[in-house]
């Protein structure tokens, strides 16, 4: 059984500033619901692929795309895209942990904020049930306003893939190659 | 400001210090901003944050120490100013609130009291330079401890 088509990407190239040409005329499809793992050697432009769909590229205006990338028949790529809100619909996960300078609350809460959620009783069941799927909150339920830089490298990290859970719950997420850093365990 | 309004002020000395400061707090600010990664400010736009709200929420909180204590070391190091009050608010030999006149400063006072003849001017300006020290050990101690206990919270 296949599921819907969640993305395609057509005849992607990508280059970096100075015409660098990194990605070569990629063509994927993505099923909806499904996990999808890119391998490759380092440095032959998996994140590179991923950073094109939220468009982080766009954040150093020398980088060019050329050719879509359909996310729900939408062309992520399109010139008038408004790209806050693209970026709010489609989380990233970096390689390395990045958690905010503030406490474990503030970084899970960010996202939520941003969305204009600020009653405390939500931003709380919310940040709780995040924290919960990121399987972090038996570690740092009692030091929830603590800051986020008190924790080891593999709590920071699921820390910082609990941040764009509870915002993104029903879109499109995907990570950069983060779970490296992680002990592995399997959700129930 | 001394010439157009015609007279010595605390003003003057206020805003020639503050001029003084600048280029202090600038560069500490600037390396400050420098020193928060690029990842981090990457993390918030990748969250869909507007670039306004990446610079306040995110990168003043993580340069935010660095920053103040770029502001103490500055506060510190023009508490020690003598020659430009000198031309601005002047001295005053009385205790004064009065920002529009002279006002007194401890670093004129000392200049003064140590260049006196009399033996209890020299006692009373190696007082001065005290309180002067005191002070800025003060101001760092606070500092310190402001940084510390916002960590802690």
């Amino acid at each position: 059984m296949t599921n819907k088509v969640e993305l395609e990407i057509k005849g992607l190239n990508f280059y970096y500033s100075g015409d660098i040409h990194a990605l070569k005329n990629i063509n994927l499809t993505i099923h909806n619901k499904s996990v999808t793992a890119l391998i490759g050697p380092s440095g032959c432009g998996k994140t590179t692929l991923l950073r094109c769909f939220n468009r982080m590229h766009d954040l150093y205006p020398k980088h060019r795309y050329e050719g879509e990338i359909l996310f729900r028949d939408n062309n992520l790529l399109a010139n008038g895209n408004d790209l806050i809100k693209l970026r709010s619909r489609i989380g990233m996960v970096f390689q390395r942990p990045t958690p905010f300078p503030m406490s474990i609350f503030d970084n899970v809460a960010y996202g939520l904020r941003l969305k204009g959620i600020k009653k405390k009783s939500d931003l709380a069941e919310r940040v709780e049930k995040a924290l919960k799927h990121a399987a972090l909150w038996d570690e740092v339920k009692n030091k929830l306003t603590a800051s986020a830089y008190d924790l080891s490298g593999g709590q920071q990290q699921r820390l910082v893939i609990a941040v764009p859970l509870p915002s993104n719950r029903k879109s499109f997420f995907l990570m950069s190659p983060p779970l490296l850093s992680i002990r592995y365990r399997r959700r129930k | 400001m001394v010439r157009p309004v015609g007279h010595f002020s605390g003003w003057a000395g206020a805003a020639a210090l503050s001029i003084i400061m600048i280029p202090v707090v600038l560069r500490t600010t600037e390396d400050m901003l420098s020193l928060v990664p690029w990842t981090l400010r990457e993390a918030a736009f990748a969250l869909g944050s507007p670039y306004y709200k990446v610079i306040i929420q995110v990168v003043y909180r993580g340069a935010a120490t660095g920053i103040f204590t770029g502001i103490l070391l500055s506060i510190a190091r023009v508490a020690g100013e003598t020659a430009p009050l000198l031309f601005t608010a002047f001295n005053n030999s009385f205790f004064s609130y009065n920002m529009n006149g002279p006002m007194p400063s401890l670093t004129v006072s000392v200049f003064q009291y140590a260049m006196g003849p009399y033996d209890d001017w020299h006692a009373q300006a190696w007082a001065a330079s005290l309180v002067i020290t005191l002070f800025i050990l003060f101001i760092t101690i606070t500092g310190r401890l402001l940084i510390k206990w916002r960590y802690k919270q």
